[in-house]
């Protein structure tokens, strides 16, 4: 009986391993500014790419969508394991395909709404079939500030001197 | 940064002119292509930023 049940185990696990069947597998994505709040819609959003790290392949890409999120959370209170800072911020959520775990590499790039000012981060993970990465999901941090210069265009010299004048507007990403 | 000719020929600290608003000018005296370039720098978190812009002289 005990060969019969071990036979019947292996043979269900050969099976198993000969369905090389895609399970749908969600995965949120969130862009944070470095020593600030999470990059959405006010500022453009964040491009997303998500990238099968073996072949190069594109399996997702979009933008985060949604607010910065809660000020007091993100910005004021300690943060604890396993406590959330992400509740009602932007994100980027999207379901994969995947028959096995699947190392994936997760480009951001942001902020669109200043294109001079994009900042590239990236990380990489295993995607396992059928295992969601949802909630808090991927929080991936950008660092720096948009800087935005001004200045005319043309200058014309008076008395052997011309003055530039110049501004800026410098913003947390 | 004031550049001209390829080269950085002054630095200039900018002035707070308001909310995320920073200002500052240059006086130059010989004519041509000139870019300012505007960074920031946060020493606390170590966040940097930099912005662009070209003023010709003429």
């Amino acid at each position: 009986m005990k060969k019969v049940l071990i036979a019947a185990m292996l043979m269900s696990g050969i099976f198993l391993y000969g369905i090389s069947e895609a399970v749908p597998t969600k995965l949120v994505i969130r862009a944070k500014s470095k020593d600030a709040k999470f990059i959405g819609t006010k500022m453009g959003g964040a491009i997303v790419t998500v990238k099968d790290s073996a072949t190069g392949k594109v399996l997702a890409e979009g933008l985060t969508e949604g607010s910065t999120g809660d000020t007091g959370k993100i910005m004021m209170q300690p943060k604890t394991r396993f406590g959330s800072i992400s509740s009602g911020a932007a994100k980027f959520e999207t379901s994969i395909n995947v028959d096995e775990p699947t190392l994936i590499t997760i480009d951001v790039d942001a902020p669109v709404a200043t294109k001079p000012n994009m900042i590239r981060s990236s990380t990489q993970m295993w995607l396992i079939p059928g295992k969601d990465i949802t909630g808090e999901g991927v929080i991936i941090e950008i660092p720096g500030f948009s800087v935005i210069a001004r200045a005319p265009e043309t200058v014309s010299i008076t008395n052997n001197k011309a003055v530039i004048p110049f501004q800026s507007q410098i913003v947390m990403i | 940064m004031v550049k001209y000719n390829g080269k950085i020929i002054n630095t200039v600290p900018l002035s707070f002119a308001g909310p995320s608003t920073f200002q500052g000018q240059t006086i130059v005296s010989a004519k041509g292509n000139y870019e300012i370039i505007v960074y920031a720098f946060d020493s606390q978190t170590g966040n940097t930023g930099v912005g662009k812009v070209k003023v010709v002289v003429n």
